[in-house]
């Protein structure tokens, strides 16, 4: 026993050393102060998602090739609660301007640490639906609405389909993938009260052989289309659409790629808008509560950011019209209705219900 | 008598004989730094490749684990369930149990935690503190029970069945926080907040190193205690000879079921830190990795008290290094993974001859190559 | 209620089941043999990702059966590191294993994440027709389920009798066994311990990448970080249940895709029962079968040690 340990010590001892002579030889390459605006983002996925961490990193690329004096630097696969708070810690102790923290895990590490460093402004998302959160001068909340990202489908389902069952695929059944189903059934519903659906789930956001084989099974049991409500496991559905030619559409993402012949539609969330603002706000000292004081949920004051079709921080895609699976309608007929839709929610006529 | 067992090598949870020990090869510093050292140069050389400069990927690396008192706070509330989960699992492994379910007893006794936690959620904290801690517990008892009975009952292989129970606690953990755990408002998996009174404090504010962190102390204690005692010893026994265990009058159950409770009450007892201490409230991911790399630190360590503290402080390292590699030096998470992954492997090489015969072997053939073309 | 008295219901559920046992089978033998020769391979779910990642990325260009190899090969070369590391160096097989397995899920990580560009195309391919067996696929109801596949069911399916002959019909496949059984005494009797568990553990490699290959090409199509999703873990659970059997395994991996895909279908009859209930199934059975079989089944009892010869 006592062998094997002070060899294990020694191990340490000579990591530690090692460490401290790397140490000493890398010099921070600390940046110059040349007025531009430093800014991170934490993902809880990869950059290349093709989802909601995708849109998130697309925004800020965008956002940034718009502004011009903006350094950044972007945190992927952030998703463990343990890793979030030293994560981010990091980067307010580097003196960051902005850091951009875009999922839920991000909210209760944004609590604990804002009040630590008052000069980082820190963006959460979804703090809203935590009890207790609060915003303050340096932390706001943003949240999209997850029925924007299904509504859509269920009308262009609704007119696509031919036949009358419609088969839903999820990830996870979680409260959010749950909701977003409930708003695309309501859409069909609204257009067609006698549509039926069938429902699966994969049970987590990366098994997407899961996915196929779920997708496969709708369309044994009679499918006549597939709307798919979430990311990369959305591969899978698509993937088995395909192959059986049923009409495909996707909540997160285009699947345009995975299956060009049967997907029709999608929904992704656009973060440029916000973050130029941010960006700005920043700038100019007026990000966070307006009184600078701390503003929990349901108060006054709290600081929150909705996104949604109503300010194009949710876009419907334009419909394939390369697709070549049989519709009930014209493809343009089904762009044709998600344009009125979308007009009519731009106009202020219509706000799209949130289910239950 | 307990430290000749104590002195057996990792493999050794099975039987053997003079003759093992005769062949046994001298384990040598010089090879083990050599393997590290192999490892740190290849990780390196994947680093320059992917356009980073390894010096400063790697001195990051040894900043975010001990650069300063944060950094070191992260590296030590990592490394002390890491070192009770090795604790409890080298107990199991010591009696000839491989038990992987380390996972799913931690997801298990954050459950626990949080239940009891919000029973007692008026009592004082001397109260609500140790009750909850103690619910953790029971709670990974209770997720080992029947694998230990069916192997004791059944001779139901416990790699098995552990790893089974793994599943179903991660299954039993994503319906209760969508469910009924959840806050009415959250759309993702979340318990409450952990009540406040339960909430371990923090030993230097600004970090993370919470009073939690000394459990592992505590539990290493037990553990050489537990080591020396005679039914320590016994369980050494049997995990050595079971059937001269036996024939001593020791009962194989009592072994077997012990053994396994105690490594499922040392991984409750984690889920309780983890959910009090650290994070605060319950998530889906509560246990991180942290079952499987409790597993492999009582195994690196040698399933011995000193071993497991060092394998431990070394994960803890290993991971808070990793992340920061990440966020400082913008190195992706697949490739701190990869360079965490070669360090591993690098420690787990103990034994210099084989390394030498392998290069000499190479350097041989190169030799005959040469020797041919002339 | 009334979909489970029809019989689209229950081959729908087989054929599911043969899809999503098909990468197992390929895995689960593998890791058989490597199992039987005293190696416990944790590498497993590293094999299979790395075996995924590397099928498509030459399938794509090129075509689907050398990705299909290529994709074993990858599986046998993160396994040549378990020869390396516990065969020939003794480190810890549990150890190595989990090593391995992170090292497996960083490296495709890394390079999908380097090679794919935001927004760009993602490397590609579509999937493999079915092959019907003529007059069997005919057959109602279950013709279709049972005889209708993809090649590489089919291919698994021709690997399960050879596996098994090679198992136990040559001296590779008994000397195999006898050191994971006692290698002590197999070295005595003249059998090169190392060299066994090396072919066998590069066999379980290579069919492990050949699972994950099959996985990629056959139902997936496009790659996604962590896509093996623990796949390589229940493989080891598969076995496990086969008590150590090719047959065994190849039965075993049929079961759990059975009761998976049963999962996934029982969630249009049982609405109200939560999708964590149903996921539940294929673990519950793996179970139930653990226990009754733990009366037979026994373990190789040099599984997970090394082997040190006498110098």
């Amino acid at each position: 026993m006592a062998r094997r340990s002070s060899i294990l010590f020694k191990f340490l001892a000579l990591l530690m050393v090692f460490g401290l002579v790397a140490a000493a030889c890398g010099n921070d390459d600390d940046s110059e102060d040349d007025g531009a605006l430093k800014v991170a983002l934490l993902l809880p996925g990869v950059r290349n998602d093709n989802s909601f961490s995708q849109a998130a990193y697309e925004g800020l690329r965008d956002a940034v090739a718009e502004d011009g004096n903006v350094e950044t630097e972007v945190l992927e696969e952030i998703i463990d609660p343990t890793d979030s708070l030293p994560a981010l810690r990091d980067f307010a102790s580097q003196e960051f301007d902005l850091i951009l923290g875009h999922g839920i895990e991000y909210v209760d590490p944004i609590q604990q640490l804002y009040a630590e460093f008052p000069d980082v402004a820190f963006s959460m998302t979804g703090g809203i639906l935590v009890p207790g959160s609060v915003t303050a001068g340096n932390v706001v909340d943003w949240l999209y609405n997850v029925q924007d990202m299904a509504y859509p489908n269920g009308i262009l389902a609704a007119k696509a389909v031919i036949g009358e069952t419609i088969g839903i695929v999820g990830g996870p059944e979680f409260d959010f993938v749950k909701t977003m189903h409930q708003s695309f059934r309501d859409a069909a519903l609204s257009v067609n009260p006698d549509l039926n659906f069938l429902e699966g789930f994969a049970g987590s956001f990366v098994d997407v052989q899961a996915a196929a084989e779920v997708t496969q099974q709708l369309i044994d049991q009679g499918a006549d289309f597939i709307y798919c409500s979430g990311d990369g496991i959305c591969i899978g559905a698509a993937q088995t659409a395909s192959a059986a030619g049923i009409p495909l559409s996707v909540g997160f993402g285009s699947q345009e790629q995975t299956a060009p012949d049967v997907y029709l539609a999608a929904t992704v969330i656009r973060m440029k808008d916000l973050y130029l603002d941010f960006f700005n706000q920043v700038r100019t000292g007026t990000f966070g509560t307006a009184d600078g004081e701390v503003h929990a949920v349901g108060e006054e004051g709290y600081v929150f950011y909705p996104g949604g079709i109503f300010n194009a921080q949710v876009e419907v895609l334009p419909v394939n019209m390369a697709a070549t699976v049989d519709t009930a309608v014209g493809l343009d007929e089904l762009q044709a209705a998600l344009d009125e839709l979308v007009a009519s929610i731009e106009a202020g006529e219509f706000a799209i219900p949130f289910p239950g | 008598m307990a430290d000749v067992v104590a002195d057996g090598d990792l493999d050794d949870v099975r039987p053997t004989t003079p003759a093992d020990e005769e062949r046994r090869l001298t384990t040598s510093l010089s090879t083990s730094v050599l393997a590290v050292l192999i490892a740190l140069v290849i990780g390196g050389l994947i680093l320059l490749m992917s356009g980073e400069n390894p010096l400063t990927a790697y001195s990051a690396m040894v900043d975010g684990a001990f650069g300063s008192s944060f950094a070191l706070g992260e590296t030590l509330s990592r490394a002390a369930p890491l070192a009770i989960v090795g604790y409890g699992t080298a107990v199991a492994l010591r009696a000839g149990l491989i038990t992987i379910g380390a996972q799913g007893q931690v997801v298990a006794g954050a459950i626990g935690a949080l239940l009891t936690a919000q029973f007692f959620e008026n009592a004082p904290s001397a109260v609500a503190i140790p009750a909850a801690a103690l619910g953790g517990a029971l709670f990974g008892m209770a997720w080992v029970l029947i694998p230990a009975l069916l192997r004791a009952r059944f001779n139901v292989n416990e790699i098995l069945s552990t790893l089974l129970f793994t599943e179903f606690a991660a299954l039993l953990i994503e319906y209760l926080l969508n469910n009924p755990l959840k806050p009415p408002t959250a759309i993702t998996p979340q318990s409450e907040p952990y009540p406040k009174n339960g909430i371990l404090g923090l030993v230097v504010d600004g970090t993370r190193f919470h009073f939690g962190v000394f459990a592992a102390f505590a539990i290493g204690i037990a553990f050489v205690w537990w080591i020396r005692s005679d039914r320590g010893f016994s369980y050494d026994l049997y995990g050595e000879n079971p059937s001269l265990a036996q024939s001593l009058g020791i009962s194989s159950n009592r072994v077997i079921i012990n053994s396994l409770l105690i490594s499922g009450a040392t991984a409750g007892l984690v889920g309780w830190m983890q959910a009090a201490g650290l994070l605060q409230r319950v998530y889906v991911q509560i246990a991180s990795d942290i079952g499987f790399f409790g597993l492999v630190v009582a195994f690196l360590g040698g399933a011995t008290a000193g071993g497991v503290l060092v394998a431990a402080l070394l994960f803890g390292a290993l991971q808070s290094g990793g992340l920061a590699m990440q966020s400082s030096e913008g190195i992706p998470a697949s490739l701190s993974d990869i360079i965490q992954a070669l360090l591993l492997l690098g420690f787990s090489i103990r034994y210099a001859p084989q390394i030498i015969r392998l290069t000499r072997g190479v350097m041989a053939n190169f030799t005959l190559i040469g020797k041919r073309r002339a | 209620m009334s979909q489970l008295l029809e019989a689209t219901f229950w081959s729908a559920t087989v054929a599911g089941g043969m899809r999503l046992a098909t990468p197992l089978i390929y895995a689960s033998i593998g890791e058989t043999f490597a199992q039987r020769a005293g190696v416990l391979n944790l590498g497993l779910e590293g094999y299979m990702i790395i075996g995924a990642l590397s099928s498509l990325y030459v399938a794509d260009p090129t075509s689907a059966p050398l990705g299909f190899l290529v994709g074993g090969l990858a599986g046998m070369a993160l396994a040549s590191l378990m020869v390396l590391l516990s065969i020939r160096l003794f480190a810890n097989q549990v150890v190595v294993g989990f090593g391995l397995t992170i090292l497996g899920i960083g490296t495709t990580g890394y390079i999908f994440h380097e090679t794919t560009d935001v927004g760009g195309r993602d490397r590609q391919v579509s999937l493999p027709s079915e092959i019907d067996i003529p007059l069997l696929s005919d057959i109602p109801w279950l013709g279709d389920a049972v005889f209708g596949h993809s090649w590489y069911t089919w291919l698994s399916l021709g690997l399960v009798i050879v596996a098994g002959f090679v198992a136990s019909r040559t001296i590779f496949g008994l000397q195999a066994k006898a050191v994971g059984e006692d290698p002590d005494a197999a070295a005595a009797k003249g059998v090169d311990v190392l060299r066994i568990r090396t072919q066998a553990t590069l066999i379980s490699g290579f069919l492990g990448g050949l699972g994950g290959a099959a996985l990629m090409l056959g139902s997936v199509g496009r790659f996604q970080p962590y896509l093996t999703a623990n796949r390589g873990f229940i493989a080891l659970i598969v076995i496990i249940m086969a008590s150590w059997s090719i047959w065994g395994a190849a039965v075993g991996a049929f079961v759990f895709g059975f009761f998976e895909a049963l999962g996934f279908n029982l969630n249009n009859v049982f609405v109200d029962v939560p999708i964590e209930g149903l996921n539940a199934i294929p673990f519950f059975v793996a179970l139930v079968i653990l226990t009754v079989s733990a009366r037979w089944a026994r373990m190789p009892r040099g599984l997970g040690q090394n082997y040190v010869p006498t110098v």
